[in-house]
């Protein structure tokens, strides 16, 4: 068992709740911004609307016309904008009339109303989506340490569930909505069910509203600070952990020795560095600078955005604050004296990174090796490891210039090198 | 490491809720949660705990007393001393109350830790107290829909609050979260009253550590002896009896604090509540066979809420122990309600009580002490009896009367200059 004691980036692997401000501006800014998205969309796409409104005739009848274009043209706005890849129409309309009947408001908002209720839905279901992510990512880590179940349970109750619960509730609160908790579960539920189903743990994924009838039909309370904990547990908890722990066991596995190998590896390294660290270290100080690039990397090679200048400058600062944080964490203090520890993290997250997009060394390779590269590109990444971070220390040195290698610097070198790879014609138009 | 075994006291934690669902009845859970290097308990001893807990539980306020209760108790934390060697601080025990409508949650805490982080412990417990609480309605109000059985019933609470108590252990003897000295309070408190109390230790009892759990004097059943239950005697921790009392506080008080509050009994019993009920010394001696019969439970720090407000009030103390049986406890009570300019701020509280506790160590006498700290202004009574202590309704009172300490009689106060300097080491 790895030992966890006194290590301050295992109690970060929690989720940090947005405030009240936070989610009132979000929402204001949201609200004014759909607002003109649904009046665009009604008058640009009558065809659209007026097509789904036969379809679902029935299913939206309760709302009044100007309701039904509203709903109708948000529910465009979902598919096309692919919040939720393959969203049904007939599911959406469920959604949207079981999550009236969950406000105190039901059927009689006003126009200005429906669309906060709404913004507050669709902001919901992002912020869902995100704070998913982020139970899976650690519900990995936390079973590749070797915890306890009963603790990784609470673990996902009180540190990422909880916090995150109250957070949607506020969500609602912004357009002066109170909703019913039950509902709040099922959106968890929902995009739960929808990863699971892409692990191949669940057949088909049930919609928000089929969810929450259920609940409803079941847990005889829908408000309270106190039912939080009892309904996760009941809804979230106990009806997927087995599914979640099934679906993901080969990504554990795989970290598990991952951790096992990396100890190993940063054991020796450690020997060697005259610093001593006062916190037992584990790979995520490379892994969330690898979070931090693999972004920029997505979409400029697989969704084909051009990574700008201004992104450039903006993943420059996110760097600069995560490698202070890894420096923080580790010596207390913001930069490194020993460059050891800065060349752990390079070869680290860029051959972490390479090993994914074997396309991306291109630039950095020397070119007679080019054929060899192209014939066999992963065999070669993991062959020519040493020759490899060579050239990229060497690379990492130009961009820095004259100064010394700091947390700052790195970091410019860091989002420049990746400028450069990432606006190579050649590593744009090759795909492994 | 034999040195270790000798000073280790097991870690122990308690942890238990209570949620009452109607007029008399009530959902109970107790875990009992033992550290690693943890001894068993014996059977008899986890019938003490459960004594002791129902016995916590008859202090709790109820409901009804909840919504009037003016100052209710959050956490005590206290330092188990060695009488033998009164420098040796061995253990703490933290004691730490929490209550959210009809549920209450008790944690009695025996560890090494010094260095726990009582807000948080507390924030854990309010999170924990809720939990069950939500756990208990949830399944009250399907039981009363006809949903579930009691048998359901039971189960999901158990599982909910087993849960929930093996993640508190976790974190503390695990993860260690709350191992964190800085205390975020925001609230603001100014020292409101000092008080100094002499006591003298008392170790004449024994107690029986088998089924009864009975208390004797040592003379009536000496240590080894047997118990009319058959279980064997042992000497019972040392207790302080209290026997007078001086109060330090500034000019003007009745105009700051209402009558009721500024009682010198009233005082007297919030410092004092402070001390460990003697039964919770007596069943943790009885659940570790003997080993608290040297330790003294001397409070360290605690603290009360006022429910309706929100604020809070404190209680620092430090100690010392002079000669064979002579305890000095020294009592700074802060408070957030009042911001007065004849106050001060409690900022500078552990200075004071840094100096304080080292002036009377080094044989000084109250008075010359507190003229020598930054409470200098303030008066001070001379020392009155406990069991008089009613006859005073107000603090300014005590000065009224003939106990008046006058500057020019300094024989009312020499108590401890003529004892002092003999623990110095």
């Amino acid at each position: 068992m790895i030992n966890i004691d006194n290590n301050i980036e295992f109690n970060n692997l929690r989720y940090v709740p947005r405030d009240a401000v936070e989610l009132l501006s979000e929402f204001t800014e949201s609200y004014q911004i759909l607002e003109s998205q649904i009046n665009d969309f009604i008058r640009t796409q009558p065809t659209f609307l007026n097509e789904i409104r036969k379809k679902l005739r029935g299913e939206i009848g309760f709302l009044s016309s100007r309701q039904k274009d509203i709903a109708l043209s948000i529910y465009g706005l979902i598919v096309t904008d692919e919040i939720i890849k393959n969203y049904d129409p007939f599911n959406y309309a469920n959604d949207i009339s079981t999550l009236l009947d969950a406000t105190n408001k039901k059927n009689k908002c006003t126009e200005e109303e429906f669309i906060g209720l709404i913004t507050s839905f669709i902001n919901s279901l992002q912020a869902v989506l995100n704070i998913t992510d982020l139970v899976i990512n650690n519900f990995i880590q936390f079973k590749s340490y070797d915890i306890p179940d009963d603790i990784i349970i609470m673990l996902l109750i009180r540190r990422h569930y909880y916090p995150a619960i109250n957070e949607i509730n506020l969500m609602f609160e912004a357009p002066e909505f109170t909703i019913d908790l039950r509902w709040v579960v099922a959106i968890f539920a929902y995009i739960l069910e929808y990863k699971l189903e892409k692990n191949n743990q669940i057949r088909r994924v049930q919609t928000i509203g089929e969810i929450y009838s259920k609940i409803v039909k079941i847990y005889p309370l829908s408000e309270g600070e106190e039912i939080v904990t009892d309904i996760i547990y009941l809804y979230l908890i106990r009806t997927y952990i087995d599914k979640l722990s099934n679906g993901l066991s080969s990504r554990i596995d795989i970290l598990k020795l991952s951790l096992k190998s990396e100890t190993e590896l940063e054991e020796e390294t450690e020997k060697n560095m005259a610093v001593k660290s006062f916190y037992p270290k584990q790979d995520s100080s490379s892994e969330q600078i690898v979070r931090l690039i693999e972004k920029p990397i997505i979409e400029t090679l697989e969704m084909k955005v051009d990574f700008n200048e201004d992104e450039r400058r903006k993943l420059e600062v996110n760097i600069e604050s995560a490698l202070k944080r890894i420096a923080i964490e580790e010596s207390r203090t913001q930069n490194f004296t020993n460059e050891n520890s800065y060349n752990l993290i390079i070869k680290k997250s860029w051959m972490n990174v390479f090993e994914q997009h074997p396309q991306m060394i291109i630039p950095i390779i020397n070119i007679n090796q080019y054929t060899k590269f192209v014939n066999e590109p992963k065999a070669y990444v993991k062959e020519n490891e040493n020759e490899i971070v060579r050239q990229l220390q060497f690379k990492i040195r130009h961009y820095i210039g004259g100064e010394r290698m700091n947390s700052k610097s790195l970091a410019k070198a860091f989002s420049r090198l990746l400028f450069e790879i990432l606006n190579n014609p050649s590593v744009k138009k090759l795909t492994f | 490491m034999e040195n270790e075994k000798k000073k280790g006291i097991d870690v122990l934690n308690i942890l238990s809720n209570r949620t009452f669902i109607e007029e008399e009845k009530s959902f109970t859970t107790n875990h009992i949660l033992i550290g690693n290097q943890g001894n068993k308990i014996t059977e008899a001893g986890l019938d003490a705990v459960k004594d002791l807990l129902n016995k916590l539980y008859e202090h709790l306020p109820s409901k009804d007393m909840l919504l009037h209760q003016k100052i209710l108790l959050d956490f005590i934390k206290f330092q188990l001393v060695n009488v033998n060697n009164a420098n040796e601080s061995i253990s703490n025990l933290y004691f730490i109350e929490n209550n959210f409508n009809n549920s209450h949650t008790i944690n009695v805490l025996l560890t090494l830790y010094d260095e726990l982080n009582l807000t948080k412990l507390k924030d854990e417990l309010s999170f924990i107290t809720k939990s069950f609480n939500g756990v208990v309605k949830r399944t009250k109000a399907q039981r009363e829909q006809g949903l579930i059985g009691e048998q359901q019933q039971v189960n999901d609470i158990q599982k909910i609050s087993s849960l929930l108590a093996k993640f508190y252990h976790w974190l503390i003897f695990n993860e260690r979260d709350f191992a964190d000295l800085v205390e975020n309070n925001l609230l603001k408190t100014m020292i409101i009253t000092s008080v100094i109390v002499r006591g003298k230790i008392k170790r004449d009892k024994t107690q029986c550590v088998g089924k009864c759990g009975k208390t004797y004097l040592i003379n009536e059943k000496p240590v080894g002896s047997k118990c009319d239950c058959g279980g064997e005697i042992i000497q019972a921790p040392p207790i302080v009896e209290f026997q007078d009392i001086s109060y330090v506080f500034p000019e003007g008080i009745s105009e700051i604090k209402t009558e009721k509050e500024n009682s010198p009994s009233n005082i007297f019993n919030l410092v004092s509540n402070v001390l460990i009920p003697n039964e919770l010394l007596l069943i943790l001696n009885r659940v570790f066979l003997g080993k608290f019969s040297q330790l003294l439970c001397i409070p360290n720090f605690s603290q009360f809420v006022i429910p309706e407000t929100n604020d809070l009030i404190n209680v620092y103390a430090g100690y010392n122990i002079i000669g064979e049986d002579n305890i000095f406890i020294t009592y700074f009570v802060t408070d957030s309600r009042f911001n007065d300019s004849r106050l001060i701020s409690s900022e500078k509280l552990p200075s004071i009580i840094k100096q304080v506790i080292s002036d009377l160590k080094q044989g000084y006498s109250w008075k010359s002490t507190i003229n020598n700290s930054l409470l200098k202004n303030w008066y001070i009574t001379s020392f009155v009896p406990i069991e008089k202590l009613s006859e005073y309704d107000h603090l300014e009172h005590l000065i009224n009367k003939d106990t008046f300490y006058e500057p020019e009689s300094e024989t009312p106060l020499e108590v401890v200059e003529s004892e002092g300097d003999q623990i110095d080491d």
